[in-house]
């Protein structure tokens, strides 16, 4: 190959990349479109990265439905492009009377180039790297390849099929269906492309950028502490890090009660239970988490106000729309037959946790946990005693990512606790990364601690 | 003065200076009865030290805070693997970039990552135009073999009632009644009807 065929493809690649994550945002604005009255800020301008951010999750969500309503993946995608073109276009004019009445904060070209950065640093492992790890070819993209090879999700695509119970095919296929979209519409199956669908979610991240040291801190603890599972094509660090952007949208949510950064955590949490099973623990127990705080806020008119962005049914419209696919997934599982190997909530599953609780099992966990959990506890650790030391309260934001992180932490532990395999192996096995989501929640305390002090 | 403690846990005046002290005091000595029994003791001793100081230099409070999740991270994440990591894959891309446009490009490149066993099979299976297949018992005990067969053959399934036999041809002899129809260094292929 010539030095300028190799050029032009590279270009032609990138540009396919782009053109799916420009698509994936104007199907995410559709379904935004009817309340993006509600998604300009308080101060009255539109922030452009949480909005992007906002539409690029919306249309992740969008698109697995369309994919588990209509089964086809080409019909899907035709339908989805479709969807798409219209919601850039309406995103387009809607960004164009911004600009033209000066309400329009495209926020700082450092960021958009920190965001440029990470992207490039992360998506080079990504793509250069084929698909090697065990769970990334037993499940997740071997879920994809077999979507593609069917050319759809649905009976077809064998799920069902008694030999295939080592690869989970109960788990959530929100990525695997959009790795195999990629690659339908690129014609051809290889170990490297698929693995595009795991571009990580720097965008949602630098949403939050700030020229602090709080910043800086999340941005080397949070990403970088996820190692080699951002893009080894395991979904525990990518659940983790959607974790830690839900739990971040809720804390700036409690603080600025802007229904941007509302509908960014909420939209973040409806994310969760697509990407893998643990995603519906995490999801609920950062509502409760979130429920918790907004009631402490109740004498300062939260909930009043949590409240009143609930009521509108244009709400209602969007967080059935967000929920959808966890609902669309669970009817399809349970109509195929497809069940999880855990059991969890058999009276077997309960029997197994209590003698657990009894027979040593507990420290066992406990001393296989601690090594993956003790940066987050140190962090916490450091920032708490100077906050005491300043004699200060924890701030509000703080208790939702701290009681998310704790209650995480105990549903991880009754799961190990209640397992149906052997205990030893399923530690090994899983504990390095299932904990990462904890640890994520406790550097986003963490980040919010270091806030306050630093605004002292 | 201690506003953040509840209206219960305020205390006289005179033990008023000293809660927040035995507060941290039973916050890291907890930890460190944690971090004795499940951690390296070297560590746990450090990070206390380093909490000892941010109480007594409270001039350089900030500063030392900073330094202290600095430590944190370093020590306890995987950070520095994490950077040396991405550092090594982008020198890599930088130095050998017309490869990987190649192999992203190529249907089916990659697969040099599954043993050759799966490959084989993979192979053997394709030739014969098989849908399904069984394993034989050294095969179907390896899980990686196992997996990775089923994994990389789909859509050709593992059926119990399948023809085509693939085994291990320098460990497994061919089962009786059943003619080898092709073999590759590892893996065999007989139809056994």
């Amino acid at each position: 190959m010539s030095r300028w065929h190799i050029a032009l493809d590279l270009i032609l690649t990138m540009l396919y990349l782009a053109g799916w994550a420009l698509a994936l945002i104007g199907l995410g604005w559709v379904g935004l479109a009817p309340l993006w009255r509600r998604l300009v800020r308080r101060d009255g301008c539109i922030a452009l990265l949480p909005l992007l951010a906002l539409a690029w999750l919306c249309g992740l969500l969008v698109n697995y439905s369309l994919v588990l309503i209509v089964s086809d993946l080409r019909l899907a995608l035709g339908i989805g492009t479709a969807l798409a073109v219209m919601g850039l276009a309406h995103l387009g004019f809607t960004l164009h009377r911004a600009v033209q009445a000066g309400n329009l904060a495209p926020g700082s070209s450092l960021t958009w180039l920190g965001t440029g950065l990470m992207l490039l640093l992360y998506v080079v492992p990504i793509l250069t790297q084929p698909l090697q790890a065990w769970d990334a070819r037993s499940i997740w993209f071997f879920h994809a390849r077999m979507i593609y090879v069917a050319g759809a999700l649905g009976p077809e695509t064998g799920l069902q099929h008694p030999a295939l119970v080592f690869s989970h095919p109960d788990y959530p296929n929100l990525i695997p269906a959009l790795a195999a979209q990629l690659t339908t519409l690129r014609g051809f199956w290889n170990e490297y492309l698929p693995k595009a669908a795991l571009g990580p979610a720097f965008l949602g991240l630098f949403a939050l950028a700030r020229q602090r040291i709080a910043f800086l801190f999340l941005l080397t603890a949070l990403p970088f502490s996820l190692g080699g599972w951002l893009w080894n094509g395991y979904m525990d660090a990518h659940l983790a890090l959607y974790l830690a952007l839900g739990l971040l949208f809720i804390g700036r949510a409690l603080r600025s009660e802007d229904d941007l950064d509302f509908f960014l955590g909420f939209t973040t949490l409806a994310f969760l239970p697509n990407i893998k099973n643990e995603g519906y623990l995490a999801s609920l127990v950062s509502l409760i988490a979130w429920g918790i705080a907004a009631w402490q806020g109740r004498k300062f008119g939260r909930v009043g106000h949590w409240l009143e962005a609930l009521t509108p049914k244009v709400t209602w419209f969007y967080c059935g729309l967000i929920a959808l696919p966890m609902g669309l997934w669970n009817v399809k599982k349970a109509l195929w037959g497809l069940n999880n190997d855990l059991q969890l909530g058999s009276a077997g599953s309960l029997a197994r946790l209590l003698t657990r609780l009894g027979d040593g099992s507990l420290e066992t966990i406990l001393r296989m946990a601690y090594p993956y959990l003790q940066g987050g506890i140190l962090v916490l650790l450091f920032s708490v005693t100077v906050l005491i030391l300043q004699r200060r309260a924890l701030p509000s934001t703080v208790h939702v990512a701290l009681l998310t992180a704790g209650l995480y932490l105990l549903g991880l532990l009754a799961i190990y606790l209640a397992t149906p395999h052997d205990l030893n192996w399923h530690l090994r096995t899983s504990i390095s990364r299932t904990l990462l989501g904890v640890n994520a929640a406790a550097f986003v305390a963490g980040y919010f601690m270091l806030g306050e002090i630093e605004e002292k | 003065m201690a506003s953040w403690l509840p209206r219960e846990l305020r205390l006289k005046p005179c033990f008023r200076h000293w809660t927040p002290y035995l507060l941290l005091g039973g916050l890291w000595g907890a930890w460190l009865v944690v971090h004795f029994r499940f951690g390296p003791k070297v560590i746990g001793v450090f990070f206390v030290g380093l909490a000892l100081a941010l109480v007594l230099l409270h001039r350089h409070r900030k500063p030392l805070l900073m330094a202290s999740l600095a430590a944190v991270i370093l020590l306890t994440t995987g950070v520095v693997d994490t950077w040396a990591a991405l550092r090594d894959s982008t020198l890599n891309l930088a130095m050998d970039i017309k490869d990987l446009v190649i192999v992203i490009n190529t249907p089916g490149s990659g697969l040099d990552a599954v043993p050759q066993e799966a490959r084989q099979a993979a192979e053997l299976l394709t030739e014969a135009d098989a849908t399904t297949y069984r394993l034989s018992p050294a095969l179907m005990d390896n899980a990686l073999f196992q997996q990775r067969i089923i994994e990389i053959t789909w859509p050709r399934r593992l059926e119990n009632t399948s023809p085509y036999w693939l085994y291990l041809h320098q460990s497994e002899a061919l089962p009786a009644g059943c003619t080898l129809m092709a073999q590759r260094e590892h893996v065999a292929l007989a139809h056994c009807p």
